[in-house]
């Protein structure tokens, strides 16, 4: 996995998957975002002490032209490119190199939709949460453009990247691209916009998000998929989603995760504006955080959902978060072709799959991605 | 388990306001494993001289609603920030607290914010 000679890093995860496709998952990362470890190999010292300065940890000189550093990925590019350094090659246990396919993907017959030749291209699919990885292998085919309204704290190339992990791993929900490695999203094609309204910790004030939630609008864009929420509302918050309602932005946003409870649903899911969306288990039964109330809309896979993080890596996370993702993957499905918002709005609800559950707790039901694109599946 | 960490809030007067920050440390000799249910990893709590809730961190703002998990090894520590922007004047019972679902830690100090600002 060097990154020279001209040769993309995709391009080299690409050649290595395939050689070690049959080993399936590699190990993955016990990741702090966007550091990894690499090793570089320098043709004088002052490369070496060029890999030092940039190290958020030397983990090992050798005696030969080489150190083992810990050094945001960001880093890489630059060290790369300069004359005194041979190469710079990531330290090989942190990848997933066979693509998977999330269960949840799976369950809401969006692999469906795919094989059916729906990508999802043409869409914009902003993700109001903590940023995107600008870089991630996965994604970095589909990312539109960023901006941020809080930002990224630390070593990042830009400052709408992720310095959590939460908004990455919504991102590859939504939209992580087809290919060989890693994983696939809902959509596969559609662009994906990162706007930051989330700090560090995963929180975001309601007027950063409010002017997140203006900024999709203004740009036009389709779906905004916010994984947010808390107990109380905003009014500014709620003209925001009116605005961007009344510009035809599909808003998508988290019941909350408050659950076990009655009547609990978040804001800003609990506006009219937004689909709110409850989460499920692989089951199909309700996930234990999950809020519900007679505002949900559908409910869609959010327990232990395998998505994208920060450093090229991948995890597992759980909650109204995850699921969120999913329907905002969908709703770009449907607006790539041609439906307005409040028609995919529609369509997701009215194909949506009866699970049994109570109203308040699976809302119209399960996405099912492909029947709301017009696709006869008897898949489950 | 609760036992076993330590909270301390220290306030800092800035141009915006005041700058909370709550230090949760472990003190105990085991890993203490803290559960969260959203983005929401502490909570800040201004009490007027009237007993009544004068600001709430939490109140203008959304978290990211995904579970999250944060284990603090012997001896570590860990921070959150939060700022109370242009508070009236008066006399506050201050507190942060960690907002885990199964681990418990707060602090509480009275802040006087000087009038005429």
């Amino acid at each position: 996995m060097v990154y020279r000679d001209g040769k993309t890093r995709r391009d080299v995860l690409k050649a290595t998957g395939a050689a070690v496709a049959t080993t399936g998952l590699a190990g993955m990362a016990s990741a702090s975002p966007g550091t990894v470890e690499v090793n570089v190999g320098y043709s004088a010292d002052s490369g070496k002490r060029a890999a030092k300065a940039e190290a958020d940890e030397v983990v090992r000189e050798f005696n030969f032209d080489a150190v083992t550093i810990r050094v945001n990925e960001n880093a890489i590019e630059g060290l790369s490119r300069r004359p005194d350094v041979r190469y710079v090659e990531k330290n090989g246990r942190m990848h997933a190199l066979a693509q998977r396919t999330p269960w949840g993907i799976d369950r809401t017959d969006s692999e469906v939709a795919h094989a059916n030749g729906s990508t999802g291209a043409g869409a914009d699919v902003a993700i109001l949460d903590t940023g995107i990885d600008s870089d991630h292998p996965d994604l970095r085919a589909n990312l539109g453009s960023g901006r941020a309204f809080v930002k990224a704290r630390g070593k990042y190339q830009y400052d709408w990247d992720d310095d959590n992990d939460h908004g990455t791993h919504c991102a590859g929900t939504a939209g992580a691209d087809d290919d060989t490695q890693g994983v696939v999203g809902v959509s596969t094609e559609a662009t994906l916009h990162a706007v930051k309204v989330l700090d560090k910790r995963g929180s975001g004030s309601f007027s950063d998000i409010a002017a997140g939630v203006e900024y999709v609008a203004d740009r036009g864009w389709d779906v905004g998929s916010m994984s947010l929420g808390a107990s109380a509302g905003s009014a500014a918050l709620r003209d925001a989603c009116q605005y961007a309602v009344d510009r035809g932005v599909l808003l998508v946003a988290a019941a909350g995760n408050s659950g076990p409870c009655t009547d609990c649903v978040g804001y800003p899911a609990a506006y009219p504006e937004c689909v709110a969306v409850s989460s499920s288990a692989s089951d199909d039964s309700l996930s234990s955080f999950s809020s519900t109330g007679p505002e949900v809309d559908i409910i869609a896979p959010g327990t232990d959902v395998y998505s994208t993080v920060p450093g090229g890596s991948y995890a597992t996370f759980s909650g109204t978060s995850m699921a969120t993702p999913h329907v905002a993957g969908a709703a770009g499905q449907l607006m790539a072709d041609g439906y307005t918002a409040s028609e995919a709005r529609s369509r997701l609800t009215n194909t949506a799959e009866d699970l049994g559950l109570a109203s308040n707790e699976q809302g119209a039901g399960l996405l099912d991605t492909a029947a709301a694109l017009g696709y006869t599946s008897t898949d489950d | 388990m609760a036992d076993t960490l330590a909270a301390t809030l220290t306030v800092t007067p800035t141009e915006e306001g005041l700058e909370l920050t709550l230090t949760v440390e472990n003190v105990g000799d085991d890993a203490v494993d803290c559960s969260f249910a959203d983005g929401q990893r502490a909570e800040f709590v201004a009490v007027d001289a009237d007993g009544a809730e004068a600001w709430r961190w939490s109140d203008d703002r959304g978290f990211a609603m995904a579970l999250g998990n944060e284990t603090l090894a012997p001896g570590e520590t860990v921070a959150y920030d939060a700022v109370w922007a242009s508070p009236p004047a008066g006399e506050y019972e201050v507190t942060g607290s960690l907002a885990a679902t199964d681990a418990a830690a707060s602090a509480t100090m009275t802040v006087v914010v000087p009038g005429g600002r």
